[in-house]
């Protein structure tokens, strides 16, 4: 396959997972333009996993999405009771606190006679791990979107079992939501965990394959783009974040004539999108539409 | 049976329910009428657990209630058909009929023939099985509600003025479905603003003006006509 | 002690000018109950056609100061129609990333139309410095509390004394009863929107002219700043969004003074994220009536 065409792949996959992230959180009724700081505490620990600690990536992969999930549902518990546009800046502040940290965060240890780890506002290189173990840019993406792909079920299994539905509840009317019998803080706490986890996981599979991660990659920008994607895909199902994400970095790379131009034409076009359609591409209505043409 | 003892309930300084007493006893249709501001909206609100009272005690069957959360509540069988959040729009009929089944945490078996029996019972709502709830009209939202409420296997039906905003010959409708409910022997609880058609249904009724009931009764013995000048107007003054 | 009180000057200053974003970001957020993201990047197309003016006919800062309020008055009537007034009303989500995607689209404009890192704007015109006490005030910090505070008694006066300010409160307390006594909400919404621009712009003009430069991350910069002082002083509150910019200023003065830049950034951040958990309501004690808002 194209190296080049690898490489778009691949993030796309990567920035997937951001999205599913925050397209969680927007199910379960929150707008949060932190995700991506999930995603910097799956690749920095993910990366000093294996670059400091020398750790088996499988590991270190489960120990960022493992942060993520944490400090997700740390971070969600007292926040939980804010919502619409508190909850948003809330989670953007601590999102920015945690690059700010980062900038100053400086944790190295002598490796092979190298000194390896974050240093501050300098960055996290030499994370090798991928090219110590000659792993091929081919084998990495379909690694990545083998792992979507589990993300992806996971959620799907999560629907069978009716527990999306019941987020979906907490999302779109909590009073309501408690008076069927649902523990609202629990769900906004789980959902919170479970979209730090992907995100996580994300981060760690990133800072592998890009060996090298600074604070300045997780910003605000990259946030906000992660909610938009899920609003442009479609709120209705799984897909629709992955769709948004298909759509912002699919178009840059085949309007390469227009690469210039790509966010004039991509915000345009989003903007239209949501004035014909505001629950997204693939929103609740065109979801319960197809569900109900399976079913005869 | 139900069983409420001076509960107070304030929202911040302003006292809305300034001890109230009732009980609400098995089967039957009890009703809590009043003019608007009585604190109607607020009691089911104590009741369901979404609100906290400061004082008094609620007891079903014996067993202390107060200060138990919402999800606790339902589980006991006490299920609310609020006023004005009906639905979840963007689910469809059939998902959100099922999402009352929810809290029945031990009695999953069965929910299939439980939707079966809603959907016979209200036939407006098979028809539109799979559209979203937002899109129904407000008359079939509340039966929606009423459907999901049904779906919980409720102990005591709570319903808030399920009149509300809805025209005269749907009220109808509506008011004959809490009839045959009525007649099934369960056991309701109807706040209701339209004490008209409240009294036409209700076993017993409670009248409460700002923050106490003032007025029990049953429909039978007392004057209709001073009753419903009460509930819309409140008491008159002496003189 | 005299570092902590020249701080809190130097602090108030740049407070000045980010009460003056905050209460853009408010107007908009309280007519019209859905929060608008490319405000800062609206101001920043303006303060870009006030270089460019400038660059192309030496207008100098009267003249680059009109064409920042055209150029920010097109951007937000653009954003206004295409984000706010042609999405339905209660898809406030969809209005907040319709927006996003405008800022995107405005961002990247300035940034093809003006190469390069930073571009001139003319400086302000020099005032005395004011020393007393030990106290040194600049004379462009002087400038800036001068103007900033013309500003806010006309908007005072605009808001509590005029029909239209009535027409907006009426708007932002209860849309629907506003709507039934004659209130045209679709005119009232489109001139809040110009009137958060003029204000913006203002900002936006005393800062580029402190600085005499700017750059394509003024946009983003304006938005934390609104963003952030909106928020602390209470959202929703005009008197919040003045205490919460001088509030910012000043933390972020003594922050740099004490601790340096870094830490300047993990304090108010901080500062935010403690202030959103404990005391949701802001400085200014705005309590949620209770209205289900959904954003």
């Amino acid at each position: 396959m194209d190296p080049f065409l690898i490489s778009v792949l691949s993030n796309i996959g990567l920035f997937s997972f951001l999205a599913l992230s925050a397209w969680l959180l927007l199910i379960g009724g929150e707008i949060s333009f932190g995700q991506q700081a999930y995603f910097a505490f799956g690749a920095y620990g993910g990366g000093i996993a294996t670059a400091v600690w020398g750790w088996p990536f499988p590991l270190a992969l489960l120990w960022g999405a493992g942060l993520g999930a944490g400090v997700g549902a740390l971070v969600a518990w007292p926040a939980a009771r804010l919502s619409g546009v508190h909850y948003a800046i809330a989670t953007l502040a601590f999102a920015e606190l945690s690059r700010a940290c980062l900038n100053v965060f400086r944790y190295q240890r002598d490796v092979d006679g190298y000194l390896t780890g974050p240093d501050g506002a300098n960055g996290f290189g030499d994370i090798r791990w991928v090219y110590e173990t000659g792993i091929a840019p081919g084998t990495y993406l379909a690694l990545i979107a083998g792992l979507l792909f589990a993300v992806i079920t996971a959620i799907a299994l999560a629907s069978r079992f009716n527990l999306l539905a019941q987020l979906r509840m907490v999302g779109e009317d909590p009073i309501l939501a408690g008076m069927q019998g649902l523990r609202v803080l629990r769900w906004k706490v789980g959902a919170a965990a479970a979209a730090g986890a992907i995100a996580g996981l994300g981060g760690g599979l990133y800072a592998h394959l890009a060996t090298y991660v600074e604070p300045a990659q997780f910003s605000v920008m990259t946030g906000v783009h992660a909610v938009a994607y899920g609003l442009i895909g479609g709120l209705g199902t799984a897909l629709g974040p992955i769709l948004g994400v298909l759509i912002d970095i699919g178009l840059l790379e085949s309007l390469r004539a227009l690469a210039a131009y790509r966010m004039i034409v991509f915000g345009g076009l989003v903007a239209l999108i949501l004035i014909l359609r505001p629950r997204g591409i693939l929103d609740e209505s065109l979801v319960a539409k197809v569900r109900a043409w399976a079913r005869r | 049976m139900l069983k409420i003892r001076d509960v107070q309930t304030s929202y911040g300084k302003i006292a809305a329910l300034k001890g109230v007493s009732l009980d609400i006893e098995d089967g039957g249709l009890t009703s809590l009428l009043g003019p608007n501001g009585a604190g109607k909206t607020t009691l089911i609100w104590t009741i369901a657990g979404i609100l906290k009272a400061q004082a008094g005690s609620m007891k079903i069957n014996g067993e202390d209630i107060l200060g138990l959360k919402a999800h606790q509540i339902v589980s006991k069988g006490i299920v609310t058909v609020p006023e004005n959040r009906l639905v979840f729009p963007e689910m469809s009929v059939t998902d959100n009929l099922i999402a009352g089944a929810f809290s029945r945490h031990r009695d999953k078996g069965g929910i299939e023939s439980d939707l079966e029996d809603v959907l016979t019972r209200f036939p407006r709502l098979r028809e539109r099985a799979d559209q979203l709830a937002g899109t129904l009209s407000g008359g079939e939202q509340q039966m929606l509600a009423v459907g999901r409420a049904l779906m919980a296997r409720p102990k005591i039906l709570l319903m808030d003025e399920p009149s509300t905003g809805l025209a005269p010959i749907i009220v109808e409708e509506i008011f004959e479905i809490i009839g045959h409910l009525r007649d099934e022997g369960r056991t309701i609880f109807l706040v209701e603003q339209n004490a008209h058609m409240a009294l036409k249904y209700a076993d017993r009724f409670f009248l409460l003006e700002q923050g106490k009931v003032t007025f029990s009764g049953t429909p039978g013995e007392v004057d209709e006509k001073e009753v419903l000048e009460r509930a819309y107007l409140g008491a008159r003054k002496a003189g | 002690m005299l570092d902590l009180v020249q701080n809190t000057v130097d602090g108030i200053a740049a407070g000045a000018a980010y009460a003056l974003l905050a209460i853009g970001f408010t107007l908009i957020f309280g007519v019209m109950r859905r929060l608008n993201i490319a405000f800062g990047p609206s101001i920043m197309v303006g303060v870009f056609l006030g270089a460019w003016v400038h660059a192309q006919w030496s207008a100098g800062l009267v003249g680059a100061a009109v064409a920042t309020f055209i150029g920010a008055l097109i951007a937000s009537a653009y954003i206004e129609r295409l984000s706010f007034a042609a999405i339905r009303g209660d898809a406030a989500l969809a209005s907040m990333a319709s927006s996003f995607a405008l800022w995107m689209q405005l961002e990247q404009g300035v940034a093809l139309a003006f190469p390069g890192r930073t571009t001139a704007f003319p400086g302000l015109p020099a005032l005395p410095d004011l020393e007393t006490a030990g106290l040194f005030l600049r004379g462009d910090d002087i400038m800036i509390l001068a103007v900033a505070g013309i500003v806010l008694i006309a908007l005072h006066r605009l808001i509590y004394h005029s029909h239209f300010g009535l027409e907006m409160r009426a708007l932002a307390d209860n849309p629907e009863a506003a709507r039934v006594a004659q209130v045209n909400t679709k005119r009232v919404a489109f001139l809040t929107f110009c009137l958060a621009a003029t204000v913006g712009a203002v900002a936006g003009v005393l800062i580029a002219a402190a600085d005499g430069q700017i750059s394509p991350k003024f946009g983003l910069w304006a938005t934390l700043k609104g963003l952030i002082a909106m928020m602390i002083g209470g959202l929703g509150s005009l008197r919040g969004a003045l205490l919460g910019g001088l509030v910012l200023g000043v933390v972020e003065a003594q922050a740099q003074w004490y601790l340096g830049a870094a830490a300047r950034e993990i304090i108010v951040y901080g500062l935010l994220f403690v202030c959103l958990i404990l005391l949701p309501a802001g400085l200014a004690g705005v309590r949620d009536t209770g209205a289900a808002r959904k954003l």
